[in-house]
């Protein structure tokens, strides 16, 4: 009788105990799992725009779907979605679901109105000096990703652009410039002069690509894997 | 006993499953680390591929190769620190500097240029310093290479190119001509002086080679950018004329051709405003020992004195010389590897038609006595074709005839012909061996006889010869295994109303196959979906842009220099 009370009262110990180090590991292997796979995914984003820079500085026009085509398999398991095939150019094509975002964008510094781009116009035009312009911006994937965390130069308005993100009039159209956080930001990476930089000069351009992937299934409530971005300049 | 092991067993669990965490802790934050630093080296990574990638594009920046590399080092420095700002994740002590940056040639081809970038930076560990570990360093390298660019620029000189205004037109003029002379200067301005090597061939009925490619092109030719400008042969262009641009493009591929630098990017850049409407061709087919004159032609005669219709031009022998040849391995073409042979004197002239709008052919021109190797600079009587002493370069008018051996043709009309009933045919080819009745393509019809002359039965027929032989012209360069080259071309609108550039024309020759890229509202469509367009997928791919105006003009030039720029990383 004395065995059977005592069997019964240590019923469900182990899962008492099992209870108590779950409460340590639950969350040190689900963080430890999540924090794995942001770090595997923020390697695979880095290396995604790595790609696409390499291939940008080679020619490839990312306002066609080919190219579009070529990015969304280097970006393989990020769930960049661009929808269905189109003929010729677009320069945007964020239509999409998905998870991804992607962002190919053209600056170049205009200088003063003595300066060679402003010179190429009539002086008295040259509404963009002392500013940084935008010259392309292709922009594909997933719209509602963009923000000023995933498109950190800002938007290029689509009236200044053609069909393949090309600006036509970037050094008197005043929608060309970039916006005022995007200045800013340009401005302290690139004429602060600071560790041995020198201030970008009239007429140098800065090719960027911008790539943001959401990780939704990795989201734990607030501690929401909200996703991994890359942006490199060359 | 039993009861008492079992009460030892309490807890057992717990404390097996608390005391693993000591190890399984350290395993988890070596992971998480370890996986940081991984993050930290693939952005340090590809900051450093960016730097490069910038240093190389940084190299057309400075007068001399030494001011090259010190423009590539600084922009290395200024593309990392952009890309992996101080502390960029938690990092400290990054050590890159110009001295990170080498610039070298490359052992195996001396027109490639290698830039190598270095950088460093120490990693804060955030477990791993539980055991004496706080940080790691690590280090990156990345490299990029610059092809040389050899480049000859073909522009042109035609009429038109005045937009209505008094002609010929001078390249300071506030017209078209004048908006290509600034927007060439500024493109010779974006190359690497020293390194690259341009030339220049503008072209109107003859072409005229300004300067074989050179690697002091700027001091040669002319040049805008942000470090000053020059003036050079650029500025000497003065516009008038027809469209012989099958001629030029042919004069321009044997300058690349001679200049023998296939480990470089080989460009051609051509600039119209027109539908090409002239040819130089030689009259006389030596496989067949025949004449391209009609039988019943009276006004021609051969070095016997006789005509046609009198039994002449037989043989070999009695062939005259309307014109003394072209050198095309002689200055101011270079004296190596040449690919065409010289044009030996013979029956060579240009016939010069019109465009689309009235049908007619202008002229038959022999001026061809300094074609190609002198030109008078300024606005002299006949800068654009450099016409050798005085008199009419029409052939075509019953009253004029320059020259001792020129034939005086018959035609109707006036100075523009509906016909020109003393010639036969045209000859297969121009005198650059570009074909006006491709066998194994062709863009336009054209009707033949058994030998394959092209009749010279309606203008139609000439008119699709000449754009076909342009076309070909640029399938001949592209094609050449042994130096491929790359065609880029502009077309400008708004000049010509009766024979503006044609878009199928120039994405054909451009290898294009996109649509318009350039405007905001397309001028064309994709070569697939255009009526006899096509391009060739094993041929380098160039770009076609339609300039809508002479305004635009300047960023036409820009695009294509900066596509140039792009694909020489």
């Amino acid at each position: 009788m004395t065995t059977e009370r005592r069997k019964k009262s240590r019923r469900g110990q182990e899962i008492i105990e099992f209870g108590l180090v779950a409460v340590l590991y639950v969350p040190l292997l689900t963080g430890g799992f999540v924090v794995g796979m942001n770090l595997i995914r923020s390697i695979e984003c880095n290396q995604t725009c790595r790609d696409l820079t390499d291939m940008f500085i080679h020619g490839a026009d990312f306002s066609t779907y080919q190219y579009q085509q070529l990015a969304q398999k280097l970006a393989g398991g990020l769930n960049l979605q661009i929808g269905s095939s189109f003929s010729g150019n677009e320069q945007s094509n964020t239509g999409n679901s998905g998870n991804g975002l992607v962002t190919v964008t053209e600056i170049m510094y205009v200088g003063t109105t003595s300066g060679a781009q402003c010179q190429s116009v009539a002086p008295a035009t040259c509404t963009n000096a002392n500013s940084f312009v935008y010259l392309s911006q292709v922009q594909f994937g997933n719209s509602s990703l963009a923000n000023s965390n995933t498109v950190t130069l800002g938007t290029c308005p689509s009236a200044v652009m053609n069909s393949a993100g090309i600006v036509q009039n970037p050094i008197t159209a005043s929608q060309a410039q970039v916006g005022s956080s995007g200045q800013s930001a340009m401005s302290s990476l690139w004429q602060s002069g600071s560790n041995g930089t020198t201030a970008l000069t009239d007429g140098q351009t800065v090719y960027i690509v911008e790539t943001y992937f959401q990780s939704p299934d990795l989201s734990i409530g607030s501690f929401a894997g909200n996703g991994v971005y890359a942006r490199y300049f060359f | 006993m039993r009861s008492r092991d079992r009460k030892n067993e309490r807890g057992t669990s717990l404390f097996l499953g608390t005391m693993a965490l000591v190890f399984i802790v350290p395993l988890v934050g070596l992971f998480i680390d370890v996986g940081v630093l991984y993050a930290a080296k693939a952005r340090l990574q590809a900051a450093v591929d960016g730097a490069s990638l910038a240093a190389a594009r940084a190299l057309v920046l400075g007068e001399t190769t030494t001011a090259q590399a010190s423009a590539a080092q600084q922009n290395a420095v200024n593309w990392f620190y952009a890309n992996f700002p101080t502390g960029n994740w938690a990092t400290s002590g990054t050590v890159m500097s110009t001295s990170s940056v080498s610039v070298f040639d490359d052992p195996n081809n001396p027109d490639l240029r290698n830039v190598t970038v270095t950088a460093s930076t120490t990693v804060p560990t955030y477990f791993m310093k539980w055991f004496n570990i706080a940080s790691t360093t690590i280090s990156a390298s990345g490299n990029a290479s610059r092809r040389d660019v050899v480049a000859m620029m073909v522009l042109d000189r035609s009429g038109s190119m005045c937009n209505g205004g008094s002609n010929p037109c001078t390249g300071t003029s506030s017209t078209p001509c004048g908006s290509m002379v600034t927007a060439a200067k500024v493109f010779t301005g974006e190359f690497a002086e020293g390194r690259d090597r341009i030339g220049l061939i503008s072209f109107s009925d003859s072409s005229y080679v300004h300067s074989a490619p050179s690697t002091s092109f700027q001091s040669t030719l002319g040049y805008t950018n942000d470090s000053g400008s020059g003036t050079g042969q650029i500025d000497n262009i003065s516009c008038s004329g027809g469209t012989s641009t099958a001629q030029a493009m042919g004069m321009a591929y044997q300058l690349l051709y001679e200049t023998n630098l296939p480990g470089a990017l080989n460009v051609i850049l051509l600039e119209t405003d027109g539908l090409p409407n002239a040819l130089a061709l030689n009259f006389y087919d030596s496989t067949n020992n025949a004449v391209g004159l009609n039988s019943t032609d009276n006004a021609c005669k051969d070095t016997s004195g006789k005509t046609m219709n009198g039994g002449g031009f037989k043989t070999a022998g009695v062939i005259p010389s309307w014109t003394p040849g072209l050198q095309l391995n002689a200055s101011p073409f270079l004296t190596t590897n040449p690919l065409f042979s010289n044009v030996p004197a013979g029956m060579v002239a240009t016939i010069d038609s019109s465009d689309p709008g009235s049908t007619t052919f202008w002229s038959m021109i022999n001026y061809w006595t300094t074609f190609g190797q002198t030109q008078s600079t300024g606005t002299t009587s006949y800068p654009y074709n450099a016409v050798a002493g005085s008199g009419s370069p029409s052939l075509l008018t019953s009253t004029n005839s320059p020259g001792s051996n020129s034939c005086t043709f018959q035609g109707t009309g006036g100075y523009g012909k509906s016909s020109i009933p003393d010639i036969a045919w045209f000859p297969a080819t121009d005198i650059m061996t570009n074909q006006l009745n491709p066998s194994a393509y062709s863009y336009l019809s054209v009707t033949t006889d058994a030998k394959g002359h092209i009749l010279n039965n309606n203008w139609t027929n000439f008119h699709n010869a000449v754009m076909n032989a342009t076309d070909n012209s640029a399938y001949l360069a592209r094609s050449n295994t042994t130096l491929p080259v790359t065609i880029y071309a502009i077309g400008l609108g708004g000049n010509s109303t009766t024979g503006p550039p044609d878009p199928v024309l120039l994405q054909r020759m451009a290898n294009d196959p996109n649509g318009d890229t350039f405007n905001a509202t397309p001028q064309y469509s994709a070569c697939a979906s255009e009526t006899n367009c096509e391009t060739w997928s094993t041929q380098p791919q160039g770009k076609f842009i339609y300039s809508p105006n002479a305004t635009s003009l300047g960023t036409a030039f820009n695009a294509i220099a900066s596509q140039v720029l792009r694909l020489s990383k």
